[in-house]
Order: C-alpha cells, then sequence, then structure tokens
C-alpha cells in the first residue's frame, strides 16, 4: 500500500471510527432524560399551554434524575424540515444531549411533533447534529402522530385554497396542516420519509399511541379532562373520520408509522379513549404508562 | 461542550476528508443496473432557468458538512407503494350572503351529511363576525317543508365552539349535520338575517355516500419535462359511473395554474395528461390536481370535488450510472454524480444480501454532501455489521438521489446494483467486523418496551 493509499485507508477508517462514535452510546455510563414534543403550533412555553405541568411532573418522575427533561418550544406551523420546525428541534434538543451527557433519551412527542421528529430520524444527514440525537434515542413515544395525514387537514385547506382562488386571500394558512394532507403525507412517507408499511425501518423504535374515540357527553366527567369544550369540537370533527379516531387523527393515521405500542383503551384507566387533546395530558393515567415507560 | 464539539467537529471534518479521498482510493468500477417501469432518472441534469434555488425561500439552510449513516433494517421492504388513491365523498362551492339568504342547493345521496359554512368575507369585516350559527339557518326540504331553528339538524357546532376545539379551520366556521331523519336528496339552505356581497364557502360532505371520486396520478414522483398522467373515476362499490363534466386544473407550489382535460377511457374512468414545467420561483411544497365533478346516478346528481397532491422537482443533478466499490470494511460505494447547480445532494439506499440462501434487506445507508455544479461523487458506506451475518451476492435496491436544498426527488431506482462476495471481500469489506452502524435500540439498549397492560398499569 503506498504512503497516498495508505493515509486514505486509514481516513476512511477513521471516518468510520467516527461514525462509529457518533452512532453508539458512550462506553462511559451517561444519563437517562425524556424530551416533550408538542404537535403542530408556534409554542413559546408549551409545559404550560400544551402539555400542562402537572403531565410533565407526573412523567419526569419516572427519571433517575427528574432535572433532567426538556418541553421544545419550536414554530411547528411550519413544514416539518424547515430550520424554525426540525431545525429548532435540533437546535433544543442536541445541547440537551450535550450539556448532559444523555446516551438514553425517550422522546415523547404528540401529534405532528410525531412528523418531525421522524422528519430528523428519517434524514440523519441533513444536519451534522442529527446522528449525534438519533444516537442518543433509546426510543419515540408518538402520541397521536398523524403519520399518514389527517382528512381534517384536508378539509382544513379545502377552504384556504377557496380563498385563494377567489382572491381574498386573507392569510389563515399553517404550512404544517398543508403538510398533514393526506395525499402530501403518503407522498413524504413514499420518499423522505420511512417507518411506514414497507418502507426501511427508522433507526430507532418509534412506538405509536392511538387514541379510538372522542368522549363528550356533558354528563360524563371524563368529557371534562383535558378541557370540555375541546372535546365537544373534536365530537362533529368526527364526521370526517372514520369510526375510529381520537377526533383529529384517524386510527390508520396514528398507527400508520412506527410499532403499534397500544390503543387507549387498552391501558387507560378505565378503559376511557383518549381524544386527540387528552393524549397530550394528564389523562386516565396516560402520564403515570409514559412515567413508568422511562 | 468544547470537547464534545471539537470532536464533533473533527468526525465531520473526517467524514468529509473520507469522501474526497475515497474518490482516489483503489476502487472496482461498476455500472448502475438497467432502470425498469416506475423507476425514476433524469436524462440530463438541468439547472433551473431563474437562477439556483434559494433554499432561504423555502426556510432551508443546507449543510455543507458531508455526513454519513447506515443503520440495521431488516424488515420487509416493499416495491415502491402505488401513487395515492385521492378519495372525495365531498364537494365545496362559494356562495354570497345574498345567495344564502335567499337560499342555495345542497344535493346529497345519503342521510347525515355534514355541511361546514366558512366565512370567506371581502377582507374587510373580521371573519369571526360574519360566522352564520346553525339554528340561524333553515333547512327546506324537497316538498318545500322548512325546518328551523336546529329542526333537521344534528351536531350543531358554532364558530366560537369550533374554534375552541384547536382544530385549526379557518375562524368564522360553523358546521351540523343533516337530521337522519330528512334522509338523502336535493335540499335548500337559507341563512337567515344576513345579505351582501360577504363570500361563504360552504362544504359538504357525505361519509355515507356510496359514490366516490377517485384521483391518481399515475407516478409517484414527477421530473421537470415529464408527462403528468391523471385517472379520475365516480365510483361506487363494484361500479363506475360516467360523469357529465369533469373540470380540473393542476397548480403548481409557485402557484402557476395549468387547465388540464380530462376524457372517457373505456373502462368508465376519465383521463388527463400534462407536460410539467418545472422551472419557476423556487416555492416549497407539492404540486396539486383540483378537479370538479358532476353526475348523475339513478336519477340522483352527484357532485364532487376532489384534490390531489405529487411532487415535481427541477433535475439539478442525476446519477451518472458510474460506481466504484471502494476499499474499505463494509460496502463503500463512491456514486458519481453530475450537478447542474450546486446544492446539497444526498444518496440514500437498501443493502440487501443473502441470508440462509434469500436475498434480505440489511441496513439502510445513507450520505449526503454540498457539491458544486459539475461531476463529483458521494460515498453511500453501509457499516461492517450490516454485513456481518450475511453473504453475497448483494444488492443496492431502492436507490434515491436527493437534493435536500430544494427538496427535490431527483433518482429513484428499485434494483440498482448486484455485488458479489468476492467483490466486496476484494475491497477489504470483511476486513473489520467493529461497530461502525448505528445498531438498532433493542439490540444495544438495556430497556425493554413494556407489551401493552389491561387498564390500570
Amino acid at each position: 500500500m503506498n504512503l497516498r493509499k495508505r493515509w486514505t485507508h486509514m481516513a476512511v477508517l477513521s471516518a468510520l471510527a467516527c461514525t462509529a462514535v457518533l452512532g453508539t452510546p458512550s462506553a462511559t455510563a451517561g444519563n437517562t432524560g425524556v424530551v416533550f414534543v408538542h404537535g403542530t403550533g408556534q409554542q413559546t412555553d408549551a409545559a404550560n399551554d400544551y402539555w400542562t405541568w402537572d403531565m410533565i411532573n407526573s412523567v419526569r418522575q419516572g427519571l433517575p434524575n427528574q432535572n433532567l427533561y426538556l418541553v421544545i418550544n419550536c414554530d411547528f406551523n411550519q413544514y416539518m424540515w424547515t430550520t424554525p420546525a426540525a431545525g429548532c428541534l435540533a437546535d433544543q434538543v442536541y445541547p440537551f444531549i450535550v450539556n448532559n451527557n444523555i446516551t438514553d433519551l425517550v422522546v415523547e412527542t404528540h401529534s405532528n411533533g410525531g412528523n418531525v421528529l421522524r422528519w430528523i430520524l428519517s434524514n440523519p444527514t441533513w444536519d451534522s447534529r442529527y446522528p449525534k440525537i438519533i444516537s442518543s434515542i433509546r426510543w419515540a413515544n408518538a402520541m397521536a402522530p398523524s403519520s399518514l395525514g389527517t382528512p381534517l387537514a384536508d378539509a382544513v385547506i379545502s377552504g384556504n385554497v377557496f380563498e385563494s382562488a377567489v382572491g381574498w386571500l386573507l392569510g389563515y394558512q399553517s404550512d404544517a396542516v398543508r403538510q398533514q394532507q393526506q395525499s402530501w403525507m403518503a407522498s413524504y412517507n413514499a420518499s423522505w420519509l420511512y417507518g411506514t408499511a414497507g418502507r426501511p425501518a427508522l433507526p430507532k423504535p418509534f412506538y405509536n399511541v392511538v387514541g379510538t374515540d372522542v368522549d363528550s357527553s356533558p354528563f360524563d366527567s371524563d368529557s371534562y379532562c383535558g378541557g370540555y369544550t375541546l372535546n365537544l369540537g373534536l365530537e362533529i370533527t368526527q364526521a370526517w373520520l372514520d369510526s375510529c379516531s381520537d377526533g383529529f387523527i384517524n386510527c390508520t393515521s396514528a398507527s400508520g408509522a412506527g410499532i403499534h405500542w397500544f390503543n387507549d383503551k387498552d391501558r387507560t384507566d378505565g378503559a376511557e379513549p383518549l381524544s386527540h387533546n387528552q393524549s397530550r395530558r394528564q389523562c386516565f393515567s396516560l402520564d403515570v404508562i409514559l412515567r413508568n415507560d422511562i | 461542550m468544547t470537547l464534545t464539539i471539537s470532536f464533533k467537529t473533527l468526525c465531520v471534518s473526517m467524514l468529509a476528508f473520507a469522501v474526497a479521498a475515497t474518490n482516489h482510493a483503489a476502487a472496482a468500477p461498476h455500472e448502475l443496473l438497467p432502470e425498469q417501469a416506475g423507476d425514476l432518472s433524469a436524462a440530463q441534469a438541468v439547472a433551473p432557468s431563474a437562477g439556483a434555488a434559494s433554499a432561504a425561500a423555502l426556510n432551508i439552510k443546507p449543510s455543507h458538512d458531508a455526513v454519513s449513516l447506515s443503520w440495521v433494517a431488516t424488515g420487509a421492504v416493499a416495491a415502491p407503494p402505488a401513487p395515492f388513491l385521492a378519495q372525495s365523498k365531498e364537494t365545496w362551492f362559494s356562495a354570497s350572503a345574498d345567495d344564502l339568504a335567499a337560499g342555495v342547493t345542497l344535493n346529497t345521496t345519503a342521510p347525515r351529511a355534514l355541511v361546514r359554512i366558512q366565512a370567506i368575507g371581502d377582507g374587510a369585516s373580521p371573519r369571526e363576525a360574519l360566522a352564520i350559527h346553525p339554528l340561524s339557518m333553515t333547512v327546506l326540504d324537497k316538498s318545500g317543508r322548512a325546518y328551523d331553528s336546529g329542526a333537521g339538524m344534528e351536531m350543531l357546532v358554532s364558530a366560537d365552539k369550533l374554534a375552541k376545539a384547536d382544530v385549526p379551520f379557518a375562524p368564522g366556521t360553523s358546521a351540523f349535520r343533516l337530521h337522519p331523519s330528512l334522509g338523502a336528496g336535493s335540499f335548500k339552505l337559507r341563512a337567515n338575517g344576513i345579505s351582501g356581497s360577504n363570500r361563504y364557502l360552504v362544504n359538504v360532505v357525505e361519509p355515507d355516500s356510496p359514490y366516490t371520486l377517485t384521483m391518481q396520478s399515475g407516478a409517484l414522483h414527477y421530473l421537470h419535462g415529464q408527462q403528468l398522467v391523471l385517472t379520475a373515476a365516480l365510483q361506487e362499490p363494484g361500479a363506475k359511473h360516467a360523469m357529465g363534466t369533469l373540470d380540473g386544473y393542476v397548480l403548481s407550489p409557485a402557484g402557476r395554474r395549468f387547465p388540464v382535460t380530462f376524457k372517457a377511457g373505456k373502462d368508465g374512468a376519465m383521463s388527463a395528461a400534462l407536460a410539467l414545467d418545472a422551472d419557476e420561483t423556487p416555492t416549497p411544497g407539492l404540486w396539486e390536481v383540483h378537479a370538479d365533478a358532476s353526475a348523475t346516478v339513478k336519477g340522483q346528481s352527484v357532485v364532487r370535488s376532489v384534490r390531489l397532491a405529487f411532487p415535481v422537482a427541477m433535475p439539478v443533478a442525476r446519477l451518472t450510472h458510474g460506481v466504484a466499490l471502494v476499499d474499505g470494511a463494509g460496502v463503500n460505494l463512491s456514486v458519481g454524480v453530475e450537478a447542474a447547480a450546486a446544492g446539497r445532494y444526498e444518496v440514500r439506499g437498501v443493502l440487501y444480501g443473502t441470508v440462509n440462501g434469500v436475498l434480505s434487506p440489511l441496513g439502510v445507508g445513507d450520505s449526503a454532501q454540498w457539491m458544486e455544479a459539475g461531476q463529483g461523487k458521494i460515498t453511500l458506506a453501509f457499516a461492517p455489521e450490516l454485513i456481518a451475518n450475511a453473504s453475497g451476492p448483494f444488492e443496492v435496491r431502492d436507490l434515491f438521489l436527493m437534493d435536500q436544498g430544494r427538496l427535490g426527488v431527483l433518482h429513484r431506482q428499485q434494483r440498482a446494483l448486484v455485488l458479489s462476495e468476492d467483490d466486496v471481500a476484494r475491497a477489504g469489506g470483511r476486513a473489520v467486523k467493529a461497530g461502525a452502524a448505528l445498531a438498532p435500540a433493542q439490540a444495544d439498549a438495556p430497556h425493554v418496551k413494556r407489551p401493552p397492560n389491561p387498564q390500570g398499569s
């Protein structure tokens, strides 16, 4: 082997060694952490406004060090791949991992947050921080992920399209909602995203939790968990959806990517369904299930 | 922190060097396999006439770091899925306040149609103020019998209640379902106490209708200059129905509109074709076809609207079809890329190998780097762990060339390359068997996911 060839060979091996370091947990004992990734919307205080502290404080009790949690605040009104979405998620998760020597990360996502995380898992070479983030993840728990999109996104956008068509574009648009239309997600799932049926597996397990119904009876106290008015609105949205849905996402979509973990009624207290808003709140012991999973 | 960042930077730099260096390493030349039906490729790389796409406009900041990763993925991978089949049991139309006051026609083919009224307005008034409460609407059946104040409706949701549902319907949107006792057919919907030119969207959804308008594109991905083929049909289980009209257009992400003409085929479906011109201002998102159909089936009026998205990319780069197996542990492929414009390009694929005599998926490889216009190479590396328990022949399948900065799929090939055991062994693929892949968490983590327990975990 001449000098140039030897150096080249060394470089390849070094690079692979680097990949190995990026790709596997550190030999030294690291820490376990948990990250909460919100769904569609621009959050500045997701702990209060999206998850509630009751939920977060309950789940993080499962951590050996309860301080090692992170609540993401990003602009998930943007397309999942954009700098304000996946880029922002990496901006917040990467230093959390590095600064706290996290080698065992559990990621809790809700709704479209699952798509943003799946973007990172499926596109590890998009950003040089992604391999480190991916290698640190133990698994993701995706509550009600819109993996195959939702007919409601189609319905919402249909109105906006119509406004555009008649020239009165009044600014009610969200790229994230646009992206969650069914044919849009089908397109991304067929190329840019992994983990759906017939596609290669994601580099880390992505467990989905499926909400199967909405309970909005004013005479049932269960309707009030997570906010009664939220559930009331979700009752009619089921008209756009399959008989199995959480009021925003069809069960087929929520279970459309990754590994099915459980349907709400199989594990919640009283076999209560988790509506789309309840699957991010301290309802029917979901928080305990997630706590025990850490 | 500093040390970690430095090390990361070093790793990335080394990867970058390795990618460059492998262009000169010992390499056995190969050719990609001939493409087959359903593959996507460009005959030549074409720079956009409007100049290179501005990633900033797409809210993307492409990295200039070379990054490579592979991981074990042994689950069955299917052939590329069929293009998405859009299915619509709904229609939407626009009406003015005056129109609604006079009464608009709702054609339904099944009981319990859902009606959504969305205020669009004239841009001057807050839409919340224009919302129409379902209780202020009247439904008239075919005989002219009027149902007021919520009679004839169920599940009424006013705009303020819908807004609280956290579902992103536009402000000023209300909804209700026609009461099942009204059955199906033609109804008039009248809004009381409004007038003027403010506009409203009326969306009628019939989940229980047997009639579905379907729309499908002929391919999963398209490139500029290729022919889009669309197929549409009005179906009920077991039958297709002729459509009286099917009007549509294709809308590009930048907002250009291309009319399409659907023609009836022999099988009851209608089809249209359009030569795609994607040379436009870079805009994020997909292309869409929008179409409205009307038909009379068994004496009933059936109206449907449908939208379908599909991706179209400018072929700013292409695979040259030259590929070299580079010396090193695992399988390292130097893939030839010709770029007409600078950008961050990615090659990804699935490595198959022979396990117990059967060709089986072993793992996924993914590499990306910045390239200037011209000829270059991207090294797609599959770590040695992926082949440790497999032998040749190997195949690279589902090979993609992606344009990360402009979010374009430029090449997709179902079967791309065949390598023998000797090929891999000669290249030193068996030389190192220690960890370079991202192993599946199940294998290396001490945690085991708990199976679902009965209630009260």
